[in-house]
């Protein structure tokens, strides 16, 4: 009788046990989704290989960073359908009237995978003995130096941080999603400066410690990482239960992309990151398969033709530097039809460098030049270029001929550059388009001083934080890739310095988005980049996967604590 | 005979010399290095790639990288990996076993059909039987791996009867021991398939050739005379003699078994040496593509030498000194 009795009370003690961790802490993060069943392991797969990495602040890749998002949190995140900063392990903060002082309220009772409690001795552990250290190479500083100077991190108590900024800084709150790190871990790794070696793909993943959704159970290299609930998750359903629903993930890492498509269609895998080509297979075996094709809006970041206004030889110096010139050669990129052929008709014309997606700073006034080679040859001959025989002549009699490059093995882009040189053919130019090694590419771009290139097609990966594009826009960045002269800086260039300038300061958002607005209208009257079209987001999902919104910025599982699996 | 061993282990040592060497100058010819990734993109400050660059050591002249490296390598400190920061050996010692397997599971595939294919080939020469084997061992010989691979997994994914590539199932841990060993088989039978034939038709028509030489012989000859069994005269007689070239090639093949595939190992996912060197060379990650170099040079050589050797054991006529 009393060991019935002792076994009835320890069932109810370890069911209990879930929200036992829950009621530690005092207000847990409320996620938005309907209220969903306990159970199941998601199967997924990432495209590549496999994480480099277990210690995320030097992660470099998403090979890494992908499966070590689950893990950690910052003390913000980003909504994965909406992009606004959310509150994370911070739960609220407020900031000073110059926006210079900003104090973080931390989330009380919140513990590491290890039950010890998180505090602010971690974050301040993670931004000044992490991030700002010197010995320590974190992408994530230069993203976090303002003016050429660090923030300062202080703790004030337990639960609250202060950081103190030397000018106003928008992007800080985006940016302070960086993954907080356990001081009771990593701190003697930092003392011994050996913290650049911990944490290697050869640690025993539960070791791994941080606070997110999941933790690591196994690493099997090259082939796949088992995921498993964290029993202390600090996040609850509208009910008030809490989070995860998951049991756990596999991740596969699947290196060919044709393979990802069989293992979906067989089951194997229950996600997968369509491409346009991939449509007319999966669409017609939506009810079949059991999943669910979704056509999201355009992606973000940008992709461009560029040209070299350094040129080091003069006449084609001449053409490059032309605003006529750039212009003609913008209204003959066939957009249209380059999304039609080459991306299967999911994709749109891009005109400005922010992209569609990025709703806050979106500029739809910009400049635009459909395709018409009509057009392009009338503003040719406006400039001074004559068209003989077919062949088109600068002012100063000398035909129009030049290469075009690209990165090799982007399908997408050499189909691009085909088509480029083809219409500029019918303009009476000679193109000669080129794919080439990468490496061998960004030699090119970076030989001194003026480049060893005429013209390239590339793309840039984006964000929704604008000044993410500091070093490409500004006169002293170093991707400002069309102009290296700095004797040679035009007057719009210095306006765009300005504007990025007064940019990252204005904390208002309306304000913001209007200094934007002003450098994409001139983006797009000065041509720097002549930008062609961007891919729309696709995705593929089982139907037994409830709760997914997927979007370009987050993917499908940007609210995996929501995601739960049922059986139909 | 160990006087001959020791001989051409010692001649190991300026071939390793001389294959690190080139190799090692031939990487840096390239244009770029690790961090050329790096170069264009938005996040990543100039700055910050001249200090990587300059922890890696990959400012310094090339000569005295490869001195530093050598110095390195024989103390068998065979570096790091720029990419995982890991030791290179710790890295490729993780993956051998998984290319291990596979290529053993290949070579056994090749091997255990290839020679009775070509036995019977030579045996029954011009049959219709001759020429289909010779069809198929030229059908895998033709077909680029990769597109077999995929083939296979396009296969699978219809049926159902074979995993879509993997080494192993999703509830592999939760198996039986018995489960586990049939688990691994299982997802082993396609990729050997992809590998196996590949390398069929050059052994299947060797052999035959072989074969055929030895057949036409005096001594054949003289054996049938005697009243021997058919069966005795081929394989014992024409067979032992024929298999001589064939050694040869068995030692060639050794090294191969610690290379991977890499095209293969990327279509189906298996996680082998294979890729992780190819994904080395497209990154310029030095170190690791060094290691996997010496690795496989120093596998070739020892492979040869057992060839050799084994050459020597089974044929009297063979004796060094």
């Amino acid at each position: 009788m009393k060991k019935v009795v002792n076994l009835i009370v320890g069932i109810s003690i370890l069911l209990a046990v879930p929200n036992l961790s829950l009621a530690k802490v005092e207000n847990p993060k409320i996620m938005e989704g309907e209220v969903g069943k306990y159970g199941g392991t998601l199967v997924w797969s990432v495209l590549g290989s496999g994480p480099k990495t277990f210690n995320l602040p030097i992660s470099q890749e998403t090979s890494s960073s992908t499966p070590l998002g689950f893990l950690f949190h910052g003390l913000t995140e980003t909504h994965g359908v909406t992009t606004e900063v959310e509150p994370a392990l911070a739960e609220s903060w407020e900031f000073s009237e110059d926006g210079l002082v900003w104090t973080f309220g931390l989330r009380k009772g919140v513990s590491w995978f290890d039950g010890e409690p998180f505090t602010a001795d971690d974050v301040v552990f993670t931004y000044n003995d992490i991030i700002y250290n010197e010995d320590i190479a974190a992408p994530m500083r230069d993203l976090l130096t303002v003016e050429g100077k660090r923030i300062k991190v202080e703790k004030v108590d337990q639960y609250t941080v202060r950081f103190t900024l030397p000018v106003p800084y928008a992007p800080l709150l985006r940016h302070l999603g960086t993954a907080i790190m356990p001081k009771h871990i990593l701190g003697d790794a930092v003392k011994k400066g050996t913290y650049m070696t911990t944490w290697g793909v050869d640690t025993s993943p539960p070791d791994i410690i941080g606070t997110g959704p999941f933790m690591m159970k196994e690493y099997l290299p090259d082939d796949r990482i088992i995921f498993q609930r964290n029993p202390h998750y600090w996040k609850a359903d509208q009910e008030g239960n809490q989070l995860p629903y998951l049991d756990g993930m596999i991740m596969l890492i699947v290196p060919s992309i044709d393979t990802q498509l069989l293992k979906f269609q067989a089951g194997e895998i229950d996600i997968y990151g369509m491409r346009g080509e991939d449509y007319a297979i999966l669409k017609p075996k939506q009810e079949a398969g059991n999943f669910t094709v979704t056509e999201g809006g355009p992606t973000f970041g940008s992709a461009f033709t560029i040209l070299n206004w350094s040129h080091p030889e003069p006449v084609k110096f001449k053409w490059f530097n032309n605003r006529l010139f750039r212009k003609a050669l913008a209204h003959a990129i066939d957009r249209e039809t380059f999304i039609d052929n080459v991306m299967y008709g999911f994709g749109v014309p891009q005109w400005s460098p922010v992209s569609p997606a990025v709703k806050g700073f979106y500029n739809s006034e910009v400049k635009k030049y459909p395709y018409d080679l009509d057009k392009a040859g009338k503003i040719l001959r406006e400039a001074g270029f004559v068209l003989e025989e077919g062949k088109l002549h600068d002012p100063d009699g000398n035909h129009v001929e030049f290469e075009l490059f690209t990165n090799s093995g982007n399908n997408i882009r050499e189909a691009l550059g085909i088509l480029l040189a083809d219409d500029l053919k019918k303009l009476g130019m000679t193109v000669h388009f080129r794919p080439l090694d990468f490496n061998l590419l960004v030699q090119k771009l970076t030989t001194k001083p003026r480049g060893d290139w005429d013209a390239i097609i590339l793309g840039l990966t984006g964000g929704v934080e604008p000044h993410g594009g500091a070093n490409v826009w500004k006169s002293d960045g170093g991707l400002h890739s069309w102009n290296y002269d700095p004797e040679n800086r035009y007057d719009w260039e210095r306006r765009v310095d300005d504007l990025f300038n007064e940019g990252v300061q204005e904390l208002d958002p309306q304000k913001r988005k209007l200094v934007y607005d002003q450098w994409q209208v001139i983006a797009s009257e000065e041509l720097p980049f002549l930008y062609t079209a961007l891919a729309n987001y696709l995705s593929a999902v089982r139907n037994t996967l409830k709760n997914t919104r997927p979007t370009a910025y987050g993917g499908t599982l940007w609210n995996v604590e929501v995601l739960y699996l049922e059986k139909e | 005979m160990v006087r001959y061993i020791v001989r051409r282990l010692l001649h190991m040592i300026p071939l390793l010399l001389g294959i690190s060497l080139i190799s090692f100058f031939i990487i840096q010819l390239a244009p770029g290095d690790f961090l050329s990734q790096q170069a264009l993109n938005p996040q990543v400050s100039a700055e910050r790639i001249a200090q990587e660059r300059a922890r890696f050591g990959l400012n310094e002249p090339t000569y005295l990288q490869y001195l530093i490296w050598l110095k390195n390598i024989l103390r068998l400190d065979f570096g790091y990996s720029f990419a995982y920061r890991m030791p290179v050996f710790t890295l490729i010692k993780s993956r051998l076993y998984n290319t291990f397997i596979l290529s053993l599971s290949a070579m056994i595939f090749t091997w255990v059909l290839s020679i009775p294919l070509g036995i019977i080939s030579a045996v029954k020469q011009y049959s219709w039987l001759d020429k289909l084997i010779s069809v198929f061992a030229f059908l895998g010989l033709a077909i680029p791996n990769f597109f077999f691979a995929l083939l296979l997994l396009y296969m699978a994914m219809k049926s159902g009867w074979f995993p879509v590539g993997g080494m192993y199932s999703i509830n592999y841990e939760s198996l039986s021991l018995g489960g586990k060993i049939w688990d691994r088989i299982y997802h082993l039978i396609l990729p050997t398939i992809v590998l196996g034939t590949a390398g069929m038709a050059g052994l299947v028509r060797q052999m035959r050739g072989n074969l055929l030489d030895y057949l036409k012989a005096d001594f054949i000859i003289t054996a049938r005379a005697k009243g021997l069994s058919e069966r005795v005269v081929i394989l014992k007689h024409a067979v032992r003699n024929a298999a001589n070239p064939m050694i040869t090639l068995f030692g060639f093949a050794l090294p191969g078994l610690l290379s991977g595939a890499a095209l293969t190992e990327i279509v189906m996912s298996w996680p082998g040496l294979g890729r992780l060197m190819l994904e080395a060379v497209l990154k310029m990650d030095l170190y690791l593509v060094m290691g996997g170099l010496i690795m496989g040079a120093v596998l070739l050589i020892l492979g040869n030498l057992v060839a050799d050797l084994i050459l020597a054991w089974v044929d009297p006529r063979i004796r060094y000194d």
